[in-house]
């Protein structure tokens, strides 16, 4: 399977675009992006809704597809509150930083290969150059300051706690991001896009570099600030966080770029791990690459970005928000060294690759993970060690006002037996001596004595 | 336009950078015209490299990038454990071992 | 065209620049050299970081224009993405409205200041000027290979010492930080179960306060909410309405003396069905051992 070495120049063509294919290309972004987050407004909430059995919007146009624009009229209209507190020009640019740099990250997403657009032949895509991701990266590190300023410019404190809690999850998850990125770019032996996508051709790397493929996923929701990782604008400690203080357009310009942001970590998803525009294998086979060629691979790579928000939805719809040490505790502990170690792993066997030029890897790695299956299967085996007999130590009398609150017994406790006990066994013992007694004279009461009884 | 414009955008730069160092007296301001200072360093080198059609001036500069990024770590921390124990950024406020 | 071809222009053959990016300079170096003097004038920390922010993410498009795109982009990531971000970070964590005293501690220092500046301006500008250089190369040559291979042959080629070095810096510093930051807890730590306990076992409040007025017949922030008893929880009312005095007075909502809760009209039930033989809510709340 030796891939050849790209080089680490864009695979993509531009030679032949002109300002008019730049300019329609560039509105066509935009265009792209603010109708898919009208979608997306209703996609999550039809989603969500479904997920926790109630209807969801269905009020406006057919299935409530009409939600988002009454949503954005709303928003549109509403009074625009500057807080007092507030530190003007910052105040405003927040909001304009957060947008602008949600925008620029489609420019380098491959759409698809070089189609004709008016007789002109050219690659569905804005640029590419040779530090694509480098780029993606700077911005994604730029829009976080619209959070930071914005957080603090309100002049409030939650706000600002959420602020604090950005720079810190900024700095934090932005790592593992790189991380994962960074196997991504050795394997692939080029940081441009096209060339990435192109790598892709025989094995997308969400398969060969599986454990990568985990970790941008996580650190992706993290960047987003969604669900489980929404810690600067959660709602339950924090009011709306960074976003409290704004209303009306400006609160929608934030609301907007955090939707344009899920968009751009899938399609940065989709690009690096799941093969960009190619179409899935099946269908990549039909009729020589059919499905690779001309307009087509736009098609996948939609759908590959909608099944990551869907992805998203689905984890706000089942996953809580951790708490901020715990949050903090698996981006550095976990997160972090995995990120490592895997990045380490990647690096020795393209060395070996690329060292002794012409070796099959397939047998040595076949065996590998031969031996490592071979292992994780005796260890099934294996009997388990002895772990040192618990001390059986008798079980303290269960005091239920120990924390001087009444608290039910755990599994394995029993509550001690009730001072009324003795009480409670002489009056049966006096009841039955009464029931057969009555039990003789009309046996229909049994029942009735029954229930008394369980009182 | 040539290269030297650069560099006197470079020397400005730093001017102000040494400047600030010499004038403010917020620790944290202190620093930012130590980082203002690298970054027009960084930047002559880079015309540099692009005079001399090498790059090693552009290696130069990533080694002050790494190293910078290093210092900060450190004299950021420095300023917190100080404004723990004095409640203040000041660069005036550390004078204790002077009495 | 890509992005980047229409940033960076070859050199001309006499060493000069593109028109193009002569117009990027005299745009960008302004603007540049006005955020950095920011650095010197402004009273707000943040505004001084946003600026330097400002002026860092210039530097690195001017390091693109000069065919430096591994840097450039290197300097956002690095520069604006984590040491500014740091600083920011910092900033709110030893407090924003920290301002620079205005007091002069140093007699003189201000103007001995000043004018070691501009010296240091006015002999550096001058050497600068001053001096010949050669005509430029340009590194289309360099940047053959795409710019990151090039400078990475250079990185760990000649230069995998000084790489190896800059490497044991970082973590030697990343420990440092941690180790000067570091506290040691004097006690226990309080964890949520602990806390909970010593909650209960104080007999503080153990729900979530009461909303101000909403619940009842009142919706206004400063009407205290009504317990079950038709009582005034006085601390549902925010605790600076209260300090400042703007609070609705409990007293007007509360039920009048011997007033049965049985015997308020119809139209004023608070809570339908209330059971005579619970105990008073003073008992309830436990707060009197205090």
């Amino acid at each position: 399977m030796m891939l050849p070495l790209l080089s680490p120049m864009p695979v993509a063509d531009f030679s032949q675009d002109n300002g008019w294919i730049w300019l329609l290309k560039a509105v066509g972004i935009i265009v792209f992006l603010l109708v898919s987050v009208l979608f997306a407004l209703w996609f999550e909430r039809r989603l969500v809704a479904r997920m926790q059995l109630r209807p969801g919007p269905n009020w406006h146009g057919p299935f409530g597809s009409l939600q988002s624009f009454a949503d954005a009229g709303k928003l549109l209209f509403k009074e625009d509150v500057t807080v007092k507190a507030a530190d003007k020009v910052i105040y405003i640019l927040a909001p304009m930083i957060s947008v602008t740099c949600s925008l620029l990250i489609y420019a380098v997403i491959p759409f698809g290969p070089a189609v004709n657009m008016f007789g002109i032949t050219t690659p569905l895509q804005l640029t590419d150059f040779s530090g694509s991701v480098l780029y993606i990266l700077g911005v994604t590190a730029l829009g976080v300051y619209g959070i930071v300023l914005g957080g603090w410019s309100s002049g409030s404190t939650y706000p600002l706690l959420g602020a604090v809690r950005s720079t810190a999850q900024i700095i934090s998850y932005e790592l593992s991001m790189s991380l994962a990125l960074v196997a991504v770019i050795i394997m692939s032996g080029s940081m441009a896009t096209s060339s990435i996508v192109e790598a892709q051709a025989s094995f997308w790397w969400a398969v060969t570099l599986f454990p990568a493929f985990i970790l941008y996923v996580i650190s992706m929701v993290g960047e987003t600030n969604r669900l489980p990782f929404d810690l600067p604008e959660a709602e339950g400690e924090l009011v709306s966080g960074f976003m409290t203080e704004y209303s009306s357009m400006k609160f929608a310009w934030f609301f907007l770029a955090e939707y344009i942001n899920m968009l751009n970590v899938s399609a940065v998803a989709t690009t690096l791990f799941l093969g960009g525009w190619r179409a899935p294998w099946p269908l990549s086979a039909i009729n020589d690459g059919m499905f690779n060629t001309g307009w087509w691979p736009f098609l996948w790579f939609v759908v590959k970005v909608w099944m990551f928000m869907f992805l998203f939805v689905w984890i706000r719809g089942s996953l809580l928000r951790f708490r901020y040490d715990q949050f903090m505790k698996f981006g550095w502990k976990v997160l972090i060294p995995i990120g490592l170690a895997f990045v380490v792993c990647v690096a020795t066997i393209q060395v070996l690759r690329v060292e002794l030029d012409g070796l099959d890897l397939r047998t040595p790695l076949m065996i590998a993970a031969g031996v490592v299956l071979v292992i994780a299967i005796a260890t099934l085996f294996l009997p388990e060690r002895k772990q040192p007999a618990p001390e059986v130590t008798e079980p303290e009398p269960f005091d239920a006002f120990a924390d001087g609150y009444p608290v039910p017994p755990l599994p394995g406790q029993s509550l001690p037996p009730s001072p009324r006990a003795g009480r409670r066994a002489a009056a049966a013992k006096e009841q039955g001596a009464a029931t057969a007694v009555l039990l003789e004279a009309a046996p229909d009461a049994d029942v009735d004595e029954k229930e008394s009884d369980d009182d | 336009m040539s290269l030297t414009n650069y560099l006197v955008l470079a020397t400005i730069l730093f001017t102000i950078g040494a400047t600030t160092v010499l004038l403010r007296r917020n620790g944290i301001i202190v620093f930012m015209g130590v980082e203002l200072m690298l970054n027009a360093t960084n930047l002559a080198l880079i015309t540099f490299s692009r005079m001399h059609g090498n790059l090693e001036g552009q290696v130069f500069a990533f080694f002050v990038m790494v190293v910078a990024a290093a210092e900060v770590v450190i004299g950021l921390a420095i300023i917190v454990s100080i404004f723990r124990t004095r409640r203040s950024a000041s660069v005036d406020d550390v004078n204790l071992l002077r009495n | 065209m890509t992005l980047a071809s229409a940033l960076h222009a070859t050199l001309t053959e006499a060493g000069t620049t593109s028109s193009g990016e002569a117009v990027l300079f005299w745009v960008l170096a302004p603007l540049m050299v006005l955020g950095a003097l920011g650095l010197m004038v402004s009273r707000r920390t943040v505004h001084v970081a946003v600026a330097i922010a400002g002026v860092m993410v210039g530097l690195a498009v001017l390091y693109i224009a000069q065919e430096a795109y591994f840097l450039g982009f290197v300097q956002v990531v690095v520069y604006t993405g984590a040491i500014m971000m740091l600083f920011l970070f910092v900033l709110m964590l030893v407090g924003v409205d920290a301002s620079d005293s205005l007091v002069e501690t140093l007699s003189g220092q201000r103007w001995i200041g000043e004018l070691a500046g501009i010296g240091i301006g006015v002999v550096l500008i001058s050497v600068v000027v001053r001096a010949s250089f050669p005509t430029a190369v340009g590194l289309d040559a360099a940047n053959a290979d795409s710019n990151p291979v090039g400078v990475s042959r250079l990185v760990f080629g000649n230069f995998v010492l000084a790489f190896e070095a800059t490497g044991a810096l970082l973590v030697t510093a990343a420990l440092g930080a941690l180790i000067l930051t570091h506290r040691r807890r004097l006690g226990r730590k309080i964890g949520q179960r602990e806390l909970a306990d010593a909650r209960v076992a104080k007999g503080a409040r153990l729900t979530p306060l009461a909303a101000p007025g909403v619940y009842a017949r009142h919706n206004a922030m400063d009407v205290p909410a009504l317990d079950p008893y038709g009582e005034p929880i006085e601390e549902s009312v925010s605790r600076v309405l209260r300090i400042r005095g703007q609070e609705a007075a409990a007293a007007a909502f509360a039920l009048e003396e011997g007033a049965e809760a049985e015997n308020v009209p119809e139209d004023q039930w608070l809570h339908t069905t209330q059971d005579p033989e619970l105990p008073e809510p003073g008992n309830q709340e436990g707060g009197e051992e205090k």
